[in-house]
């Protein structure tokens, strides 16, 4: 099954990278992995950070899929000065800030997922172009890389 | 727990119409084509229906979007609804949802409540 298969490069400095594919089996790929190298301060910021990272991984798959894009989704988990998990799509970008913003009326079925990822990981960064997307979601006070 | 990390318990009592479905572990968009389907099936002779995420270790925005059709559809029964959750990250995602009052969640303080 190689939809399921992700390529771990060699780990190299004090970072490694994982080719996700495009298909919403990475999110479970994704959580796992992190939930495997990750000492997580309590159970509560486990889930808060797994969340987090469900919605990025999420939007990232559904974005590639829209595109019809082969290329992966990466993840990069980094543990040097400080720990953080990124993950890049190489989508049309978005804006950010009204992304982020939860639906006015509460019926909506969607459009929750940044603002969710955004609380539960406060210091959550998002760098998009034109060419793609990078969040990074930084670790700090809720675990660390061990 | 099926492969993907969740599992429903069921639970209706036929004489005063409740019915009742716990969610335990991942409750996220890899699951929430099960839970829409188990709660689809007991939503047409209920009054009242609580749905019980305390052992819950994800909720994801797809399964707030589950939720929120499950609350359609129980509007269309006249049938109420109340989502019972205890850890602070389950309560900080209903919050900032915007689905507290929507989806009639109600926050239960117990220690002894909601671990697995």
């Amino acid at each position: 099954m190689s939809e399921v298969s992700a390529r771990v490069d060699a780990p190299t400095g004090c970072c490694f990278t994982m080719a996700l594919p495009n298909s919403l089996v990475s999110i479970a790929v994704a959580r796992s992995v992190v939930r495997r190298v990750t000492t997580f301060a309590s159970d509560d910021a486990q889930s808060s950070f797994l969340i987090a990272l469900t919605e990025v991984v999420g939007n990232a798959v559904d974005e590639h899929v829209r595109l019809g894009s082969v290329d992966p989704v990466t993840m990069t988990v980094s543990y040097d000065d400080s720990d953080t998990v990124s993950v890049s799509d190489c989508g049309q970008g978005y804006d950010a800030e009204p992304a982020s913003v939860v639906p006015s009326n509460p019926s909506q079925e969607s459009g929750r997922g940044l603002a969710i990822a955004r609380s539960m990981v406060p210091e959550m960064a998002i760098e998009s172009t034109g060419s793609g997307t990078t969040v990074t979601l930084p670790l700090v006070g809720l675990g660390i890389v061990r | 727990m099926n492969p993907s990390g969740m599992r429903l318990e069921l639970g209706v009592e036929r004489s005063s119409s409740r019915g009742d479905i716990g969610v335990v572990g991942e409750f996220d968009r890899l699951n929430i084509e099960h839970f829409d389907r188990v709660s689809a099936g007991l939503t047409s002779v209920l009054r009242e229906f609580v749905v019980d995420l305390r052992r819950t270790t994800i909720i994801d925005s797809a399964a707030l979007g589950s939720l929120v059709r499950l609350r359609h559809a129980l509007d269309d029964v006249n049938c109420s609804m109340t989502v019972i959750v205890s850890k602070p990250f389950q309560e900080t995602v209903m919050r900032v949802g915007g689905l507290f009052d929507y989806l009639g969640v109600v926050v239960d303080n117990d220690p002894n409540t909601g671990t697995s």
